[in-house]
């Protein structure tokens, strides 16, 4: 069963403020840019506890400076676009700890990218994608629409 | 002007009122601010006293006792007075040079978010050395974390990797190698990590700007260059000056310090292009960065500690939004620094900044800006949307208070462990796998160590990290940093006295002079007299050690030109954490070319014990494997360990030394198996007569070199000549790892036991 | 005879790049991203390593986006020298410089694959050259040489079957062990890819920093190592060209 977790800045986020800008200077008329560290798990077992254990884990989460979205609750609003950019290698340390340290062995597969979300009306999201968003060499991509 | 009126309030409803603002002063501190300003203050001067008052900010509890350091010397260019100090490094080409050192703590807030608190700690470091006019070279850190394997495991790793991200996160995309550190884990840092950083700058002698306003500066501009100032920090200063508080984590999220890599990257290049024109034209500067306190702190320095005033526009300060006044003004917003200049200069430096490096287009709203001028009256001005906010003489703004704590010591026993049947070779690689001991790699390698390409020992390779800084000049530079937590757990003086040997020992063991120190001390609460009491007994340690070894070749101390003091390191609970007096020291080779390295060179060289291995083991990580603190802590005695540093550091230079260790955790074993392990090759050794756990595991300081069989008898009659003591260990060999009393076994499988043991530890 | 080192937001090598550049008798001038007049009349170009725009989105993406490659490409395209290091090399991958054969981007390169250490990487490792016959390598006498990485993005990767086979010569540098093994556990780079130039062979894009190993000291040796041929290669090529 999925679990897709959105992990977002409470503090500044310097990257998006400053990816923003270079994509508006490369001509992309993108809005509201907001970027998120995405996860996706592949867990067995309870949804709801999974989703609340994994909330607490200090090496995804840091309440201090972190928010936590989930991707089947949340819905994108009108006139945005999600664009989720994955490496094609798997995170093998991360699961690792996840598994075997924090004690989270539901889990049996780990993906995780960026996760790019913005108003994208005028914007062309395959261009945006080519130019700059992701290399196809070893990055893969998921548009999600509202 | 809007006051408070808190004469009218009696001490309980002026205590409320405090609460309630977000105050940490306490009432009697908030009724002197009313008389030293002869009326109630506004709500921005409280707010400047709260800060300026603060441990953090003013060292209230510590400046009496730091009065013992020994900080005079003649090769001390300029010493603990501002953000840096400065040492006389070398002349060259008819210039001399200094290098600019500084050292400071960011523990709390690593402790919190340990990514940005560790980020945050390596800029900050970093701008107090670029302040000083000089151009950055080396980072150093110093760090102690929890038990890794204990009931906060979780957490502790947590905290100690993501320090290390953090570091490197910064220090590696500005570009300034990490140069040299130390590591150590123990229960007492669980709940307070310890994250100390030390920073190294190169200047010419007459290239350095200080951090107060120059000569005849009635009408110079004040200007802010950086970050757009947000509220984050605020607080800081005296968030940095209160205990944990398991509850209070989350609304310390507000005094979270954001940093900004990228942008400071372009802030040194940018800078540097600005000390070129000041040079050029002779122009008359201040220049000083901001930490705790922010703009008013910055800028009351600059201009009190040059018998001027400031008047200052809050309203021109350029902001992320819009805030009260004392947030903007005090807020600890990273990435920012403050300079004086003549008004003829303002337009070139504006421009050099907002234009040619762009700095708006780096990061939102980034810029230089005019807020104020240097005014001829010593007050302190601040003035928001027309109306003064604060309106104080300059000299109650910066002149802090100071308190005399109570010292009491402890009522405590400790043991001498009585640790039986030990099987010494299993000890022996549990040794060598511990935390303590085992290989750093795991954490130097996510650490750039060679950019700027002037690295000669990374960490890792030596005792200390070695640069060669100056093109064209064969003058090195090391550094090294020490203390050892768990001798602080059972007497902080001799902690101390230990720090400043094994920083000095450490330098001299590749062929450096110690020549200066930087302190950064870590302890408990000093409202608690048994907690001062340690940091007093730490302070005389290493003001003693500094002194009676003394700086080598010299009748003088070893100075200490900057540091830092770090109170209130504990958890809520109450505990304090292990007292930690960490010690960085600089070394000067006069020819980088001659340093030597603790691997094993060559096969059938002879090996020498010099210094005594006593009954020392308290503190020791034999003990702490063994889940004992101990009672004898090493006890250097400091004539001898002047002697022996002497004499080490001359046999190197005269060429006579095939390679050197220094011996301290993990005593004589651990010594010889780390020289086994870095050469590659192998120890054929005997000891002298003692029991044998004692001769092997105890920390008391020492030295191992291995010396050519050609060079032997010079050596030892350099050694005779000064009365060193000193034992024949035997020989290096092959492959194998002989140390009688212990198992004979290939230094491969040493290796395994050392070489990957710290990513188990943390990952 | 003057090579421009570009200095982009977030270059971080670019004083040591030109110091050495300048004590193999290549006198090189440091150019800002946004000062770059008369860019066209240097005789080479060389894109030193850093964190250029932060690594934002990607490592190399924004700065090979910048108009000021256009000058690069044009410069590359008269048969100039154009040497990219370790983030200068990931800028030739993401504007299709190197491997050269299309004006697509046929390269990626992307986060390390190192089970022992994640993340950014730092050591020295000895890299095996392929060839002499490019503006770089002419000059290197030895087939091994050593010379520090220092990064977190450094595996070649490409989603076109066969292309490291096809690069033949093109392959200048490969991480090996000390008798020339090629050693793909350094980053997971395809085949130990360490170094690639295009088929001319006047643009190479390599991770690891030739500025880093120029000097003896910078390895606790006397005199000068072997990858400062790297610069000496370049000059000797210029001055070729006349």
């Amino acid at each position: 069963m999925k679990v897709e977790m959105a992990v977002g800045l409470k503090i500044p986020d310097t990257t998006a403020r400053t990816a923003l800008q270079t994509m508006r200077k490369l001509g992309h008329k993108v809005e509201a840019l907001k970027r998120y560290d995405y996860y996706m798990f592949d867990v067995d077992g309870s949804k709801k506890g999974f989703k609340q254990a994994v909330s607490d884990v200090d090496v995804l989460v840091n309440a201090n400076k972190n928010f936590v979205r989930f991707l089947d609750e949340k819905r994108l609003r009108k006139g945005e676009t999600g664009i989720i950019v994955q490496d094609d290698a798997e995170p093998e340390a991360l699961l690792h700890t996840l598994r075997e340290r924090l004690g989270l062995d539901m889990i049996k597969h780990l993906e995780k990218g960026t996760l790019w979300v913005m108003d994208s009306k005028g914007v062309k999201i395959k261009n945006l994608i080519y130019e700059l968003l992701a290399n196809p060499h070893y990055q893969q991509v998921k548009i999600l629409r509202e | 002007m809007r006051t408070e009126n808190i004469s009218k309030l009696s001490d309980k409803q002026l205590a409320a009122f405090l609460k309630k603002n977000s105050l940490s002063l306490t009432v009697q501190e908030a009724r002197s601010i009313v008389k030293k300003l002869s009326r109630d203050p506004t709500m921005t001067e409280l707010h400047i006293f709260n800060i300026q008052w603060s441990e953090h900010s003013s060292y209230k509890s510590s400046r009496p006792i730091l009065k013992m350091l020994p900080t005079e010397a003649s090769n001390v260019i300029l010493g603990p007075k501002e953000d840096s100090g400065i040492v006389f490094l070398t002349e060259h080409r008819g210039e001399r040079y200094g290098i600019v050192m500084s050292h400071e703590s960011h523990n709390h807030p690593s402790q919190v978010v340990p990514f940005e608190g560790a980020a945050t700690g390596i800029g900050g470091i970093m701008r107090d050395v670029l302040c000083m006019g000089a151009d950055i070279i080396a980072t150093a850190d110093p760090l102690r974390f929890g038990n890794t394997f204990g009931e906060n495991k979780n957490r502790t790793r947590y905290v100690a990797n993501e320090v290390v991200n953090g570091i490197a996160g910064y220090g590696n995309p500005v570009g300034i190698p990490v140069l040299a550190g130390d590591l150590y884990f123990d229960d007492s840092f669980d709940d307070n990590c310890l994250v100390n950083v030390v920073c190294l700058g190169l200047v010419k002698e007459k290239d350095i700007i200080h951090s107060y306003a120059p000569e005849n500066a009635v009408g110079y501009d004040v200007i802010v260059v950086g970050k757009a100032t947000d509220n984050s920090g605020f607080g800081g200063a005296s968030f940095a000056s209160l205990t944990l508080d398991e509850q209070a984590k989350e609304s310390n999220r507000g005094a979270v310090q954001v940093p900004d890599p990228f942008l400071k990257n372009m802030l040194l290049r940018a800078t540097a292009q600005v000390f070129k024109e000041v040079r050029k034209d002779n122009i008359p500067v201040g220049f000083k960065d901001m930490g705790a306190g922010g703009i008013m702190c910055a800028t009351s320095e600059l201009g009190s500690a040059a018998g001027f005033g400031i008047e200052l526009i809050i309203d021109d300060i350029h902001t992320a939004f819009e805030m009260d006044p004392w947030v903007t003004a005090c807020s600890e917003t990273q990435e920012r620094f403050t300079w004086v200049v003549p008004p003829s200069f303002t337009s070139k430096l504006l421009r050099i900044y907002n234009e040619d490096f762009a700095l708006p287009e780096i990061a939102e709203k980034a810029q230089a800006k005019v807020i104020g001028k240097i005014t001829r009256n010593p007050d302190y001005r601040l003035w928001y949307k027309d109306e003064l906010v604060c309106d104080a003489p300059i000299m109650e703004v910066t002149s802090g208070v100071t308190y005399r704590r109570k010292a009491k010591a402890p009522k405590r026993t400790f043991k001498e462990s009585k640790l039986r049947d030990i099987d010494l070779d299993k000890a022996f690689l549990s040794m060598l796998s511990h935390p303590n001991i085992c290989s750093r790699h795991h954490i130097y390698e996510h650490y750039d160590t060679s950019v700027i390409g002037r690295t000669v020992f990374p960490p890792g390779k030596a005792d200390a990290g070695l640069l060669a800084p100056l093109p064209g000049s064969k003058v090195g530079v090391a550094l090294s940093t020490d203390a050892v937590p768990r001798y602080g757990k059972i007497d902080p003086y001799w902690a101390g006295i230990n720090a400043v040997a094994e920083a000095m020992r450490n330098v001299a063991c590749i062929g450096a002079k110690p020549v200066a120190m930087t302190d950064c001390l870590n302890f408990g609460n000093p409202e608690k007299p048994q907690y001062f009491w340690e940091f007093v007994q730490a302070v005389k340690g290493i003001s003693h050690a500094a002194r009676k070894i003394g700086k080598p070749f010299s009748k003088e101390p070893i100075p200490f030109i900057s540091g830092n003091v770090s109170f209130y390191n504990e958890s809520s609970k109450g505990s304090s954490v292990a007292p930690s007096p960490v010690i960085a020291c600089l070394g000067i080779m006069d020819d980088y070319k001659k340093a030597i390295t603790p691997g094993l060179k060559k096969e059938g060289s002879g090996l020498i014990l010099i210094g005594k291995r006593n009954n020392e083991l308290g503190g020791s990580v034999f003990y702490h494997l063994h889940g004992e603190l101990g009672k004898n802590v090493p006890k250097p005695v400091l004539k001898e360990e002047r002697g022996k540093m002497e004499f080490v550091i001359e046999a190197i230079d005269k060429g006579l030394l095939l390679s050197c260790h220094d011996i301290s955790d993990g005593g004589l074993a651990c010594c010889l198996a780390e020289m086994a392990i870095m050469g590659g090759l192998g120890v054929d050794v005997s000891l002298p007569n003692g029991e044998l756990a004692s001769l092997l595991f105890s920390e008391s300081p020492g030295y191992v070199i291995e010396v050519d069989s050609k060079k032997m008898m010079a050596v030892k009659r350099m050694l005779q000549e000064r009365g060193l003591w000193h034992h024949n260990l035997g020989k290096t060999c092959r492959d194998d790892f002989m140390i009688k009393g212990l198992r004979n076994q290939p230094v491969a499988n040493l290796k395994e036991a050392w070489q990957n043991s710290l990513k188990e530890a943390m990952s | 005879m003057k090579v421009a080192v570009i200095q982009f937001p977030g270059t971080n090598c670019e004083r040591e790049t030109a110091y050495a550049l300048r004590k193999c008798r290549l006198p090189a001038d440091i150019i800002r991203w946004n000062k770059n007049e008369g860019l066209e009349k240097y005789d080479g170009y060389v894109l030193p390593g850093g964190w250029s725009y932060e690594d934002r989105i990607r490592a190399g993406i924004i700065a090979a986006r910048d108009p000021i490659m256009q000058v690069i490409k044009e410069q590359a395209a008269l048969g100039k020298p154009v040497l990219g290091i370790c983030n200068g090399c990931q800028m030739l991958v993401e504007n299709g410089l190197v491997p050269g054969w299309k004006k697509e981007v046929q390269l990626g390169v992307a986060p390390n694959i190192n089970q022992a250490m994640p993340g950014f990487y730092c050591r020295w490792v000895l890299v095996r050259v392929n060839s002499r016959k490019t503006a770089f390598t002419s000059q290197l006498r030895k087939m091994i040489i050593p010379m520090p990485i220092a990064h977190a993005e450094g595996r070649f990767v490409s989603k076109e079957k066969g292309l490291f086979e096809r690069l033949g010569k093109q392959l200048v540098f490969q991480y090996c062990n000390r008798v020339g093994e090629i050693d793909e556990t350094v980053n997971g780079s395809a085949l130990g890819a360490a170094g690639i130039c295009n088929p001319e062979g006047n643009v190479l894009a390599m991770m690891p920093h030739p500025e880093r190993a120029t000097f003896g000291f910078q390895l606790g040796r006397p005199g000068l190592l072997p990858a400062s041929k790297i610069f000496v290669s370049m000059r000797k090529y210029i001055e070729g060209r006349g």
